[in-house]
C-alpha cells in the first residue's frame, strides 16, 4: 500500500529537495496520466521503488514498491509492458531507462507515431556515435598534423570513411604504442561514451547539449509567461523558471568542464583518469537533465494553446519538476514550495483521473503525442 | 461597389465547401470583413462546421469585441429558438448599427488601432473592451426605451417582432457586465467547462457576491452566459446555491430558478436537434461528445427538475434521453467492430490481413482513425448505461475482444506452424490491434492477449527479442 514519504524518515525528500540524484530517482516515461514522469530508484535493500509526487493532490511524494505499481494503479498497456521491461533490465539510470522506454515504444505500444520516432531515435543514436567517432578521429589527426579534408569528403560513404579513418589511425597508433585495431577500438569506445553530448565542433549537437539549449528557451518562456499572467499561476511559472535556471547553471558549468577535456583528445585516448572524468561529467549531465526533455516538450506543445490549458500544463509541470538535489548545489538553499503546492492544489479539477480511478484515453493520447516528439 | 443579393452570399458559402482548406479560409476571411451585411451571417453559418474544424485565426474587430460577452448565447439563424434568452446572429447587425452610431468615431478608431496589435490574455481584452461595452450597452438600453415609448421608432429600429427586442435586451444586459464576464472567462477553464477547481469556485463566488451587491438582476445574465459554457450547467447553479448572499435569499433562488429553466430548455432543444445534426457529416467523436455533453448536462439539472414548475419537463427529458440513446447506438456502438477492426483485420473472420513483402504492417492513417473511433466508443461506454444501453455495449465489447483474440491466436498458430511471415511485422499488427482493444475495453483484456501472444511468438520481454 502507498506510503507517504513523511512517514519514512530515511527517504527525506519532503522538505523541498532530495539529497542526491539517486534519491531523486530517474524519470519513468509512463503514459498513464497519473503516473506520468513518476520516478524510480533503488531502495536501501536493493529493490526498485516508485516515487509519485503530489499523488491524489496530496502534499507528499508517495513511495510504492515497484512491483506493486500494477496492483495499485490501473495502467495502460504500454505502462504494463514498460514496467516489466524495467523490472527485467533493473533500469535505474537515465540512460538505461531511455533504452528501456525506446524499446517498448518501438513496438508500437505507445502508438504508431511514437513507434516510428523511437525506432528512428535508436538508429540516430547509433549514427551519432559514428559521427562522434569521425569527429574524434579528425581531432586526433589534427593533433598529429594530418590534413583531413579527404576524410570529410568521404563521410558520405560510411564504410569508405571508416576504412580511411582506420588507416590514418594506424599512423597515430604507432605514436601511441598501440596497434591500429586497438586504437580504432579505443576511439570507438570513447566516441560511444561521448555520444550523448558530442563534440562542440560536431556537425549537430549531441542529445544532452541540445537539451541544454532548449532548457534555456524554456526558462525564458517561463519568465515571460509569469510576467504577463494575472492569476496566482504566475508563481508556478516563476518557480519553474528558477528550477530551470539552477539546472542550466550547473549544466553549463559541467558542459564547459567537459568541453575543456574534449580539447585534449590525446589524453582522452590514453589517460584512463581523463576518460573517467569525462564519463563522470556526462553521467552528471544525464542525471541533471533527466525529466527535462518531457517538460520542455510538453510546454512547447502547449505554447499555442489557450490560457487555461497553459495553466493546467504548468500545474502538471510544477508537480513533476526535476528539482536539483542538495549535493549538487553550491549553497544549501532549500525551496519553500509548500505555498506553491497550495496554489497547485487549488487548480486541480474534479474530473482528473486520480479521483475517478479511470483511464482517460484522451489524456493518454496527449502524453503519447509528447512522447512521439521526444523519443 | 454594388453588393450581390443576400441569396448569392449563401450560394457562395455552399460552393466554398468544395474548396481546398487554404481557399476556404480566404473566403471566410473575406466574408468576415463584411459580416454585418444582409445575407452574410447566413452564409457564414453555412461555413461554421468546417470553420470549427479548421479554426482559422479570426481577426478581432471592434464589433467582435463588443459581442464577446454574449458570444456563448449566440445561435445561427437556422438554429435559433425564441424565449430561451439566446440571441440569433441575425440580430447582431441591428445591435451594431445602434452601437456604432453611439460610440464616438475617435474612440472606435482607437479601439480598432489597438485591436490591430495582439492583445494576449483575456484580462487584457476585458480592459480594452470596458468603455465600448459600457457605451454600447447604454445606447442599446436607450434605444429599447425609445422603442417602448414610440411604436414608429420601434419599428424603424427593431422591426415588428417582439422577440428581437428581447434579444437586444439580452445583448444590452450582457454588455453592461462585459468586463465582469470577460474577466471571469479568462480565469475559468475553457468551454465546454467540465468541472471546477477550488480556485475557480472562489473566483465565481467573489464575482457573484460583488455583482449581487450592486444589482442582483445582473447575476441572472452573468450566469446565463456562464451556464452556456458548462458541460454540466447544474454545477454552476450549485455554486450559486452555496454562495452566501446576505439578505437576498429569495432573489438568489429566483435567479437560480430562471437560469436553471433556461439551461434545461436549451439542453432539451439541443437534444431535439440531434437527429437533424446527425444527417450531416458527423464523426463518432462528435456524436460521443454531443451525447456526453447533453446527458451530463441533463443529469446536472436534477435540482431544477425537482422544482414544481419544471417537473412537467420530466417527460421531455426522457424523450431527449431516448434520442441520445438512438444516436449512440446507431453511430457508435453499432458500427464499432467494422470501424475499429477493419483497418487491421479481415472481417468477418477476424484474420489479420496478410502482408505482402515490404508492405507496412499497419496503415498509420487508418489506424489513427480507428483509434479515434475507439476513443469515441470509450466515451460512450461511460454514458451508455445511463440510457439503457448496457447490454448492447457489453455484447459489442465482447465481440470486439473475441475477434481480436481470434486474430492474435490465428497468427500465433501460423507462426508456430512455421508460416513464412516477418515476425516483427506480425508483432506490430498484434500490438496495434491490442491498443484498440485496450481503448475499447480497458487494459486488462488487452494485456492478457498480449502476454499469450508474446509467449506464443516467443517474444522475450517487450523489447521484442527475435521470436
Amino acid at each position: 500500500m502507498a506510503e507517504p514519504l513523511q512517514t519514512s524518515p530515511h527517504l527525506g525528500i519532503l522538505h523541498g529537495r532530495p539529497s542526491t540524484f539517486l534519491e531523486r530517482g530517474v524519470c519513468v516515461p509512463f503514459t498513464t496520466p497519473l503516473l506520468s514522469q513518476a520516478r524510480l530508484r533503488m531502495d536501501r535493500y536493493g529493490q526498485l521503488e516508485c516515487l509519485l509526487p503530489g499523488f491524489s493532490g496530496g502534499k507528499g511524494t508517495y513511495v510504492f514498491a515497484w512491483r506493486t505499481v500494477p496492483e495499485v494503479f490501473r495502467t495502460t498497456l504500454h505502462d504494463r509492458a514498460l514496467h516489466r521491461e524495467i523490472q527485467e533490465r533493473k533500469a535505474n539510470t537515465p540512460d538505461a531507462m531511455r533504452m528501456a522506454a525506446l524499446s517498448v515504444a518501438a513496438r508500437g505500444l505507445a502508438g504508431i507515431a511514437a513507434a516510428v520516432v523511437a525506432t528512428e531515435a535508436l538508429e540516430k543514436e547509433q549514427r551519432f556515435a559514428v559521427v562522434t567517432n569521425y569527429v574524434l578521429v579528425l581531432e586526433l589527426l589534427r593533433e598529429a598534423g594530418v590534413n583531413a579534408p579527404d576524410l570529410i569528403r568521404a563521410m558520405a560513404d560510411a564504410e569508405q570513411a571508416r576504412q580511411m579513418a582506420k588507416n590514418a589511425l594506424k599512423w597515430i597508433a604507432d605514436s601511441y604504442g598501440m596497434t591500429a585495431d586497438e586504437m580504432y577500438a579505443r576511439a570507438e569506445a570513447v566516441a560511444n561514451e561521448l555520444a550523448p553530448v558530442g563534440f562542440p565542433q560536431g556537425p549537430t549537437p549531441g542529445r544532452l547539449r541540445e537539451l541544454v539549449r532548449r532548457l534555456a528557451t524554456f526558462r525564458d518562456d517561463m519568465n515571460r509567461w509569469a510576467g504577463t499572467e494575472a492569476t496566482e499561476a504566475a508563481g508556478l511559472a516563476t518557480f519553474l523558471a528558477k528550477v530551470a535556471d539552477e539546472t542550466l547553471g550547473i549544466a553549463q558549468a559541467r558542459l564547459s568542464s567537459l568541453d575543456r577535456i574534449l580539447v585534449k583528445t590525446r589524453a582522452l585516448m590514453v589517460d584512463p583518469a581523463i576518460r573517467k572524468e569525462a564519463a563522470s561529467l556526462i553521467g552528471t549531465l544525464s542525471w541533471l537533465l533527466d525529466g527535462w526533455e518531457y517538460m520542455v516538450q510538453v510546454w512547447q506543445d502547449a505554447a499555442e494553446q489557450s490560457d487555461d490549458l497553459q495553466r493546467q500544463t504548468l500545474c502538471e509541470l510544477f508537480r513533476i519538476a526535476p528539482v536539483i538535489p542538495m549535493e549538487e548545489l553550491a549553497s544549501n538553499e532549500n525551496l519553500d514550495i509548500e505555498a506553491l503546492r497550495t496554489v497547485q492544489r487549488r487548480w486541480v479539477r474534479g474530473n482528473q483521473d486520480w479521483r475517478t480511478g479511470g483511464l482517460d484515453y484522451d489524456a493518454v493520447r496527449r502524453i503519447e503525442a509528447a512522447k512521439a516528439n521526444i523519443a | 461597389m454594388t453588393m450581390p443579393p443576400s441569396s448569392e452570399w449563401k450560394d457562395l458559402a455552399d460552393s466554398a465547401a468544395s474548396l481546398t482548406d487554404e481557399k476556404f479560409l480566404r473566403i471566410v476571411e473575406l466574408l468576415e470583413q463584411i459580416r454585418h451585411r444582409p445575407g452574410v451571417p447566413i452564409a457564414i453559418s453555412h461555413l461554421r462546421p468546417r470553420m470549427a474544424v479548421l479554426r482559422p485565426p479570426r481577426r478581432m474587430t471592434a464589433s467582435r469585441l463588443f459581442f464577446l460577452p454574449v458570444e456563448d448565447l449566440l445561435d445561427d439563424v437556422a438554429r435559433y429558438q425564441r424565449r430561451l434568452s439566446r440571441v440569433s446572429r441575425s440580430t447582431l447587425a441591428v445591435c451594431w448599427e445602434i452601437v456604432g452610431k453611439a460610440v464616438p468615431e475617435r474612440q472606435m478608431r482607437r479601439i480598432e488601432r489597438e485591436l490591430a496589435t495582439p492583445i494576449g490574455h483575456g484580462a487584457a481584452r476585458a480592459q480594452l473592451g470596458g468603455a465600448l461595452w459600457q457605451a454600447g450597452s447604454a445606447a442599446l438600453h436607450e434605444a429599447l426605451a425609445e422603442a417602448g415609448a414610440d411604436h414608429k421608432r420601434r419599428v424603424a429600429l427593431f422591426g415588428r417582432d417582439d422577440d428581437v427586442l428581447r434579444q437586444v435586451q439580452v445583448v444590452a444586459d450582457a454588455a453592461a457586465i462585459g468586463e465582469e464576464i470577460e474577466a471571469i472567462k479568462a480565469k475559468l477553464p475553457d468551454a465546454p467547462i467540465e468541472s471546477f477547481a477550488d480556485f475557480h469556485v472562489e473566483e465565481l463566488r467573489k464575482a457573484i457576491r460583488g455583482m449581487a451587491a450592486r444589482d442582483i438582476t445582473a447575476v441572472t445574465t452573468f450566469l446565463l452566459v456562464l451556464t452556456a459554457r458548462m458541460l454540466r450547467p447544474g454545477d454552476l447553479l450549485a455554486v450559486l446555491a452555496d454562495t452566501r448572499l446576505d439578505g437576498m435569499q429569495r432573489e438568489k433562488e429566483a435567479v437560480g430558478k430562471e437560469v436553471g429553466g433556461h439551461a434545461l430548455e436549451n439542453l432539451l432543444r439541443q437534444s431535439g436537434e440531434m437527429p437533424t445534426l446527425l444527417k450531416g457529416d458527423v464523426s463518432a467523436r462528435d456524436v460521443a461528445l454531443m451525447a456526453e455533453r447533453l446527458l451530463d448536462g441533463l443529469d446536472s439539472m436534477r435540482a431544477t427538475l425537482q422544482d414544481p414548475d419544471h417537473r412537467k419537463s420530466l417527460g421531455r427529458v426522457e424523450r431527449a434521453r431516448g434520442i441520445i440513446a438512438d444516436a449512440i447506438l446507431d453511430r457508435v456502438i453499432g458500427p464499432a467492430d467494422q470501424e475499429v477492426l477493419a483497418p487491421i483485420c479481415n472481417l468477418p473472420d477476424a484474420a489479420l490481413a496478410p502482408l505482402r513483402p515490404g508492405e507496412p504492417p499497419v496503415n498509420a492513417k487508418e489506424l489513427a482513425k480507428a483509434e479515434e473511433f475507439a476513443r469515441a466508443y470509450r466515451r460512450c461506454a461511460r454514458i451508455a448505461p445511463m440510457v439503457g444501453l448496457r447490454n448492447e455495449l457489453q455484447a459489442k465489447t465482447s465481440a470486439i475482444c473475441l475477434a481480436a483474440r481470434t486474430a492474435a491466436d490465428n497468427i500465433g498458430e501460423a507462426l508456430e506452424a512455421g508460416a513464412a511471415m516477418d515476425p516483427r511485422a506480425a508483432d506490430t499488427q498484434v500490438v496495434a490491434l491490442l491498443r484498440l482493444v485496450e481503448i475499447i475495453s480497458g487494459p486488462d483484456q488487452a494485456e492478457a492477449i498480449l502476454l499469450e501472444w508474446e509467449k506464443r511468438a516467443r517474444i522475450t520481454g517487450p523489447a521484442g527479442g527475435e521470436p
